[in-house]
């Protein structure tokens, strides 16, 4: 089988593995016991209303209906339900806010990258010293941080001090500029970009900073152990050896043997760990007040809006399966080696 | 006794004096305390005296002929952030030694039979806890909490879900293994049914690997509830909670109130590195070959 096929039925098996994560989502929140309309208007709700209310979500047809349905809207109408209180469609709301958390999960993971890798190769390159030890003491001590802290030491010691912005993606100007850009993705890094609008540009770039900077804080723990892991592991291997005694030099050695094969252990890594992304980002949205999806799971648990976290619980499991698609793909270009 | 050598008993040592402190301070910590942890008012004689708020750490409130000293301060509303700390301390660990118990229960047993009996159940189990396992712990906590509500058995139960799979994966493999090495055979030959061997030959090997992942989960357990309660899906206010308090204290923290914010994540920090590296300790010296620094 040629790469294109491999990547054709890898496509092929994204739906499934979607399907079996929707099944999931639906388990979770609707056998367990619980009911979303208590939930939301309280316990002494009267039993006529109670029962309007179910009828109107569906809730008072068979389980097995209601799984149907789910799956039906879900995947063919795209249709995530409407908010409780202003009967907005979830999928819209989502729709609105995705672009500014790919932007912040973009920008965090480059930031990640960056410490990580070169924490990681250092230390691989000097594993006789003191590094090694250095990077496991961070990587602990950085898994031990929950992220919303981390942003908030980062606003009371960092941007407090030199009077950067605290919260939000743009200053309250800017904002109603931007959305009368020319260039509307909703992407603000690419809309100031294209309509040439540098200011506004330069403005997002200093909100971005911080939490950008405190997501990959974050996930640079887990990059630099694994990174140091695994280029070590192939330094101890015979063609390092061999590459050695012909005399190259070690940086050499390092980028050429040790990093490149160490290049698949990373992106599994890489891979996992956008679910710890997305969880982080929640926290880190919440703290910034950014306008993403997870700031949006924080306003519906605190209107207790049963449909939006729904609905983003189900964006998380479609992007989750969309990036391990993403990542078995990469495999099959970084490393020759692997078997379609 | 002899000094640490390796890396693994650093960690274990580190680890084991770290999660010592926090235990000990959790269960006698209310020795050390002034007493106002729910409301601003101390009680002196029986009769109520409202603390000043936002005094910083070391502050002295003279009442009468009494001196009460509040070591690191008192938060917005004048409550000891001392006593807020070590009576949240105690609500932590509960919900993460439950949630331990629950996920390592729950996902061993899973694991011993999805290994052992094999076929569709076995497919079945392991495609379900592979896109549990793909799935954001605190996504799934969210979810769960959003709608079993807060209280201590729901807020574990929604975190212990997250944490099953992991030990379904490792327990399963290890049955794998396991079951067709030369004294499992010896076993069913010498007559054993498959209950005996899954349960006096099999699930013994699986404990050291367990016992290892154990401190693991409870570390991130720790840093889970403290996510949930910082969206303010923990326990209900004014129990404390650090996670709560970190999100409540947050304007006042950014204002230059550093010590309401601090302490609370100090605490955090601490309970979950002291668990990370006891798992880690032990995993390295109970599963060996695996860090080699």
């Amino acid at each position: 089988m040629g790469l294109k096929e491999y990547v054709f039925s890898r496509i092929l098996l994204t739906p499934v593995m979607l399907f079996i994560l929707l099944t999931f989502v639906f388990l979770l929140l609707r056998v367990l016991p619980g009911d979303p309309i208590t939930m939301l208007e309280g316990k002494n709700i009267p039993e006529d209303v109670l029962a309007r209310r179910r009828a109107e979500l569906g809730l008072d047809k068979p389980i097995y209906v209601q799984y149907i349905d789910y799956l039906y809207s879900v995947f063919v109408k795209l249709d995530l339900g409407e908010t409780a209180l202003e009967r907005v469609p979830v999928a819209y709301l989502i729709a609105v806010r995705l672009p500014a958390t790919i932007e912040l999960a973009v920008s965090s993971t480059i930031i990640a990258a960056l410490i990580g890798l070169s924490m990681g190769l250092l230390s691989a390159r000097y594993q006789y010293g003191r590094l090694p030890y250095a990077v496991r003491v961070y990587s602990s001590v950085v898994y031990s941080i929950p992220v919303f802290y981390i942003g908030l030491l980062l606003q009371a010691f960092l941007a407090k001090p030199l009077g950067m912005p605290t919260t939000g993606r743009l200053s309250p100007i800017n904002m109603v500029l931007a959305d009368s850009l020319p260039v509307r993705t909703g992407f603000i890094f690419l809309d100031s970009l294209l309509s040439g609008r540098l200011d506004i540009l330069s403005d997002y770039l200093i909100h971005l900073l911080l939490p950008s900077l405190t997501l990959g804080i974050y996930l640079s723990g887990v990059f630099s152990r694994v990174t140091y892991l695994s280029v070590e592991d192939a330094m101890s291997q015979e063609y390092t050896q061999a590459a050695r005694g012909r005399g190259l030099r070690e940086w050499t050695i390092v980028k050429r043997y040790g990093l490149r094969n160490a290049l698949i252990p990373i992106l599994t890594m890489a891979g996992l760990q956008v679910a710890a992304l997305l969880g982080g980002a929640v926290l880190t949205e919440t703290t910034f007040n950014w306008e993403g999806i997870g700031l949006l799971v924080y306003e519906g648990i605190l209107k207790r809006d049963y449909a939006i976290v729904q609905g983003a619980v189900t964006i998380y499991a479609v992007l989750v399966s969309l990036t391990s698609l993403i990542v078995d793909v990469l495999y099959a270009y970084v490393d020759p080696r692997v078997r379609y | 006794m002899r000094r640490p050598k390796t890396f693994g008993e650093w960690s274990l040592l580190t680890g084991g004096v770290l999660t010592g402190i926090v235990v000990v301070l959790a269960v006698f910590g209310q020795y050390l305390a002034q007493g106002n942890v729910t409301s601003s008012y101390i009680y002196v004689d029986s009769r109520p005296v409202e603390v000043p708020p936002l005094l910083p750490p070391l502050s002295q409130v003279k009442v009468g002929e009494e001196t009460r000293v509040f070591y690191l301060g008192t938060d917005q509303l004048g409550r000891d952030v001392l006593g807020r700390l070590l009576a949240g301390a105690r609500f932590v660990l509960a919900v993460a030694l439950l949630s331990t118990l629950i996920s390592g229960i729950v996902g061993t047993l899973l694991g011993l039979i999805s290994g052992y009996t094999g076929g569709l159940l076995d497919r079945a189990l392991s495609v379900t806890m592979d896109s549990l396992y793909s799935l954001p712990g605190l996504i799934i906590a969210i979810a769960l909490a959003a709608l079993l509500g807060t209280g201590l058995w729901n807020i574990s139960m929604a975190i212990a879900v997250a944490y099953i799979p992991s030990y379904f994966r490792m327990v399963r493999g290890n049955v794998l293994s396991l079951k067709n090495m030369p004294f499992v055979e010896a076993a069913r030959i010498s007559g054993a049914g498959p209950l005996s061997i899954t349960v006096r030959q099999i699930l013994p090997n699986t404990f050291p690997s367990i016992a290892s992942l154990l401190p693991i989960t409870f570390a991130d357990a720790i840093i889970t509830e403290a996510g949930l309660s910082f969206l303010g899906l923990g326990i209900e206010p004014p129990t404390p909670d650090w996670g709560f308090d970190l999100n409540k204290g947050r304007q006042f923290f950014l204002a230059g109130y550093w010590w309401i914010g601090v302490f609370p994540g100090l605490a955090i920090v601490v309970s979950v590195l002291g668990f990370l590296l006891l798992g880690e300790g032990l995993n390295e010296i109970l599963n060996p070959k695996r860090w080699e620094i």
